[in-house]
């Protein structure tokens, strides 16, 4: 079994609704205007932007960037104390009670997808009662990141077990996925020729980022043909 | 910090987010505090309809022992099929906003001061009714006035009726017009437009046509806009964006072509001088449905032949005439081109001009005889409601059965103009005015007769959540509730093929002692011995269900339904079958409320241009008429000089910069935020930079050229001077904006709002003059021009 995401770039419309229900779905902090003005937004899921060629000639890709999941993670063989790790499933999983947020981690990806608790989570009274209960939040001083919504995954495998069943394809979903108005992200089990994901990441239009860098990530990107 | 056993597991970081500091929380109830804590934790899930936007998205909120604690899309509602924006999921942020107002407050201090003494439910409603009974002894009921911000719900048409039955004609909705709009009622005398299907066309060419981004349904579209282009290199289908900004819209685009702010109708009509000079007009359409094609002197083809020929509309464009050549070629060739004008075409001084012209470009091409691409909206099985006008010659607002082609305008095309219309002697002086779901103080151009309009009247009763940037102008501010607290139905969206009601229905009692609109008025209208409707229903609820009752009769249409194709469908109903068996009303409504609403499987007909009006071309003549016709929108503009055509007194505002810091300023909406109305919300507050990774800032973008020239780069403050006033804003060097305009986001700057939006970000509307396009009373955007100043950190 390894999870893995397929973002097809050709349906995307660049909304930035994962990233809303990323944010919602595991509570990610909303950091305030004074703290973001230092850099230390968090966003599991970004947006990136690039700009090719120059007007009448020019095209905007957009992509959605979650954490990429790499088989051969340059993060977890930094981390001193072993908070971040490859779990036997290909997530690569944060123990925030053991992070002792020295920041190897965050220095060592090269896709910038960890951000680090500078303070301690706050929300107003009330706007914290939005969060999700199924997801703790983190205390100052740790590292975050994308977790594939690895709790929906307990869920899901209690209620096939429950159903003397093994999971399907679309009993784990992760929040982008399941949000994204276009259809443009697929998860599921990379391994399983069933899953929808097995055969769009064996698209000719797949590409993964930064792949000269041998950390073989399981987000994979098809290609805009227009 | 005593250290208990739940502080320290949260120290640990593995308890659930319900624990630990709910004591200071005052914005949900106190019964709920102990559920939170010691509840059972029990999921259930409730259907609802979105209230965010007009769009009508069906929602599924996840409740923990009967407490909301996510938006989520409803997987079987048409519109969104189980998606929504990022605006429709941050709702809850609204709901618990710890700035909500509680109890009804009364002004202390004077108009325009934010100074407030909490009072009563009775306390407040007392005065208003007295107010009301005062005008109608005195029959002077035309002396109050409802400025009521649409959201294309039930309720609209409630306050409406209730405006009506007290005997005043001074309703005044606010809403953004649709797409094609100004467009079709001029041309066609049709309102509301008529709707199109984007799957049916090849060739899309949007004028400032953001359906991504904006209404009437930024969901619905992001969702057809990813199937487009999935199959686009398949299919061929061409995508073109004009626009001097590239937005969403042209991102998504296969192509983004460049136009200075305003001349979109002059490049439209420049494409049609080459359509007609190429001879590739569709002729059918054109000898039976429409007039002034050929009348001799005073024709369309004189029209485009004299004042639009590719090299003119090239200088005014900036569109280089081999490109407008093409354009015109490819658009006319194409077997179901589809030409649709909106968003930010209708905010400029051009806005009807650009519609019509745009409409005229459909007309020429084969687009309305394209098979299944225009569709006819089906009325409801209702007795029509009566549709808010304005008289273009008296100014007088009224409720109609219908509007007149040639004395009317939709009320909301010039309700931003209402304190001139007042200060031009044409509406009655207003003892009381109410304010509903809508900002006016934060939005127009003219914030200041604005203030004196609203400081003159004696009463004015505003129903908000939270305290806005018109409280302080208004004499009572009453708390109403959010969409996830009330009854409500969302009508058909317009523009979309389909037909859907969507119910919103309350997720949780009101909290705070807030009180639904529709039931304050009901309460009014009963003290008042008013009648609102036959049924004389007891609460607002009572009244939607009555509204349904003709529905279930007609037999039309079926609650949303699961995992059941069309085809089947449409096997099933003709066996006579239904999805679901209902046959009393009250097991229809049950499933309404089950299901989230109902909707029409059937898709609307084509459009029949025969029951139609004709079509009516834009003429000289034809233009000279109208500006005359509308002179009390121009504001006394000059609209006559000399022997020069007045419709190009239209496009003298459109001019090439000229000094190397003289900008075009051109506000645009991002779908976090739109018109200000997401500001309240933290998250959407957050990240409506999101693209341009700018957080809680607002920015400006700028060609790379410019900043060049400028010495500015990425990141560096300006500051953005024009007549009006200046502000300071952070630059961003995109190649997505034309090398003439200061793109800046709309939304930020509300000087109230709550906690997450009072001085937060700036308000461009601080910078722009108050210009009307004379032919519809739309205040334009994108007529003002700005210098910039480098700032030194």
């Amino acid at each position: 079994m390894k999870w893995g995401m397929v973002i097809d770039l050709q349906k995307c419309t660049g909304c930035g609704e994962c990233v809303a229900a990323c944010k919602l779905e595991n509570n990610v902090a909303i950091v305030e205007p004074k703290e973001s003005e230092m850099g230390r937004t968090m966003l599991w899921m970004d947006m990136l932007t690039v700009y090719e060629g120059e007007y009448p000639r020019l095209r905007v890709r957009q992509f959605p960037r979650p954490c990429m999941h790499c088989d051969h993670p340059p993060c977890t063989k930094v981390c001193p104390v072993r908070a971040t790790y490859k779990n036997e499933e290909g997530i690569v999983t944060q123990i925030y009670p053991q992070c002792i947020g020295c920041r190897y981690c965050m220095a060592a990806c090269p896709y910038t997808v960890k951000s680090f608790n500078w303070y301690k989570p706050e929300w107003a009274p009330g706007i914290r009662e939005t969060a999700n209960p199924d997801v703790s939040v983190r205390p100052v001083g740790v590292v975050e990141k994308c977790t594939f919504c690895v709790h929906r995954l307990q869920k899901a495998k209690e209620q096939a077990k429950s159903e003397g069943r093994n999971l399907r394809d679309g009993d784990f979903q992760t929040a982008c996925a399941e949000s994204c108005p276009a259809g443009a992200i697929v998860f599921g089990d990379l391994e399983n020729t069933s899953h929808r994901v097995n055969p769009l990441s064996r698209s000719p239009r797949a590409t993964r980022l930064l792949e000269d860098l041998g950390t073989e990530p399981k987000v994979i990107y098809l290609k805009e043909v227009d | 910090m005593k250290i208990t056993r739940r502080n320290f597991l949260q120290m640990l970081g593995i308890t659930g987010i319900a624990a630990g500091g709910i004591s200071q929380v005052w914005a949900i109830p106190d019964q709920w505090v102990e559920k939170l804590e010691y509840g059972p934790r029990i999921e259930t899930w409730k259907m609802s309809t979105c209230g965010q936007c007009p769009a009508g998205c069906g929602i599924r909120l996840r409740l923990i022992d009967g407490i909301p604690v996510r938006i989520l899309g409803n997987p079987i509602a048409p519109v969104n099929s189980g998606f929504t924006c990022p605006m429709g999921e941050a709702g809850l942020e609204l709901l618990y906003h710890p700035d909500r107002i509680r109890q009804p407050m009364r002004r202390k201090g004077k108009k325009g001061e934010s100074s407030w003494e909490p009072i009563s439910w009775e306390e407040a409603l007392g005065p208003i009714s007295q107010g009301l009974q005062g005008l109608l002894k005195k029959k002077q009921a035309d002396r109050f006035g409802f400025f009521f911000g649409d959201r294309n719900t039930l309720l609209t048409h409630f306050a409406g009726d209730f405006v009506t039955r007290m005997g005043s004609a001074n309703f005044f909705p606010w809403r953004a017009p649709g797409i094609n709009e100004l467009g079709f009622w001029q041309a066609f005398g049709e309102f509301p437009p008529f709707a199109f299907d984007l799957e049916k066309t090849d060739y899309l060419l949007t004028f400032g046509t953001n359906l991504l981004e904006g209404p009437p349904s930024p969901v619905y579209f992001n969702r057809l806009y990813g199937k487009l282009k999935e199959s686009r290199p398949r299919t061929g289908l061409k995508m073109v964006h004009v626009d001097a900004r590239m937005s969403q819209a042209g991102k998504n685009a296969t192509e983004w072509l460049q136009v200075r702010p305003g001349s979109m109708g002059v490049l439209a009509l420049g494409m049609a001088y080459v359509i007609l000079r190429d001879k590739n007009f569709n002729e059918e359409f054109i000898a039976r449905y429409s007039r002034d094609f050929r009348g001799g002197k005073e024709d369309f083809p004189n029209l485009v032949s004299r004042y639009y020929p590719p090299d003119k509309v090239s200088a005014i464009t900036g569109v280089p005439p081999e490109t407008l050549l093409r354009l015109a070629r490819e658009f006319s060739s194409a077997k179901a081109p589809l030409a649709l004008s909106g968003g930010m075409s209708d905010r400029s001084e051009t806005a009807l001009f650009t519609q019509w012209a745009v409409a005229s470009l459909n007309a020429l091409s084969g687009s309305f005889s394209a098979k299944g691409l225009w569709r006819e909206p089906v009325p409801l099985p209702w007795s029509p409601s009566p549709v808010p006008s304005v008289n273009i010659r008296t100014g007088a607002f009224s409720l109609k059965p219908q509007l007149a082609p040639e004395s009317d305008l939709p009320a909301h095309w010039a309700s931003e103009e209402l304190p001139h219309l007042r200060s031009a002697g044409k509406l009655p002086d207003l003892n009381m005015l109410m304010i509903a779901q809508v900002d006016p103080l934060y939005l127009p151009t003219d914030q200041k007769p604005w203030q004196e309009w609203l400081s003159r009247i004696p009463q004015v009763v505003q129903f908000a959540t939270l305290i806005d940037d018109t409280s302080p102008y208004a004499d009572l501010v009453l708390p109403t509730t959010t969409y996830l607290e009330q009854w409500d139905m969302t009508l058909p969206v317009p523009n979309l093929p389909f037909s859907q009601l969507g119910l919103q229905q309350p997720i949780v009692s009101p909290l705070n002692g807030a009180r639904p609109i529709g039931d304050v008025l009901l309460q009014l209208a009963t003290e008042m011995g008013v009648t609102l409707l036959p049924e004389k229903p007891k609460s607002y609820a009572g009244y939607i269900e009555a509204r349904m009752k003709p529905i279930f009769a007609s037999g039309k249409g079926t609650p949303y339904f699961e995992a059941v194709s069309l085809n089947f469908l449409g096997e099933l109903r003709k066996r006579g079958w239904q999805v679901y068996s209902y046959p009393a009303f009250a097991d229809f409504w049950r499933l309404l409320q089950e299901k989230g609403g109902w909707w029409d499987p059937d898709e609307y007909p084509e459009a029949e241009w025969k029951k139609r009006k004709k079509f009516t071309f834009p003429t000289v003549a034809r233009f000279d008429a109208l500006l005359k016709e509308r002179a009390l929108l121009s504001h006394g503009r000059e609209t006559q000089k000399g022997d020069t055509p007045l419709h190009t007194l239209l496009e003298a505002p459109i001019r090439k910069t000229e000094t190397p810091d003289s900008f075009l300023l051109a506000p645009f909406i991002t779908l976090m935020n739109m018109t200000g109305e997401g500001a309240s919300q933290p998250l959407l507050q957050e990240i409506s930079g999101l693209l341009p990774r700018v957080y809680w800032k607002p920015w400006a973008e700028m060609h790379p050229e410019r900043a060049k020239r400028l010495s500015l780069l990425d990141g560096d403050l300006i500051r953005v001077v024009s007549g009006k006033g200046s502000v300071t804003l952070r630059v961003k060097v995109v190649p997505t904006v034309s090398s003439e305009i200061l793109a800046v986001p709309f939304g930020g700057g509300h000087k109230e709002s709550g906690r997450y939006a009072k001085n937060i970000g700036t308000n461009p509307v601080a910078l722009i003059d108050h210009l009307v396009d004379p032919l519809s009373g739309r205040t334009s955007w994108q007529s003002t021009r700005v210098r910039v100043e480098k700032v030194n950190k």
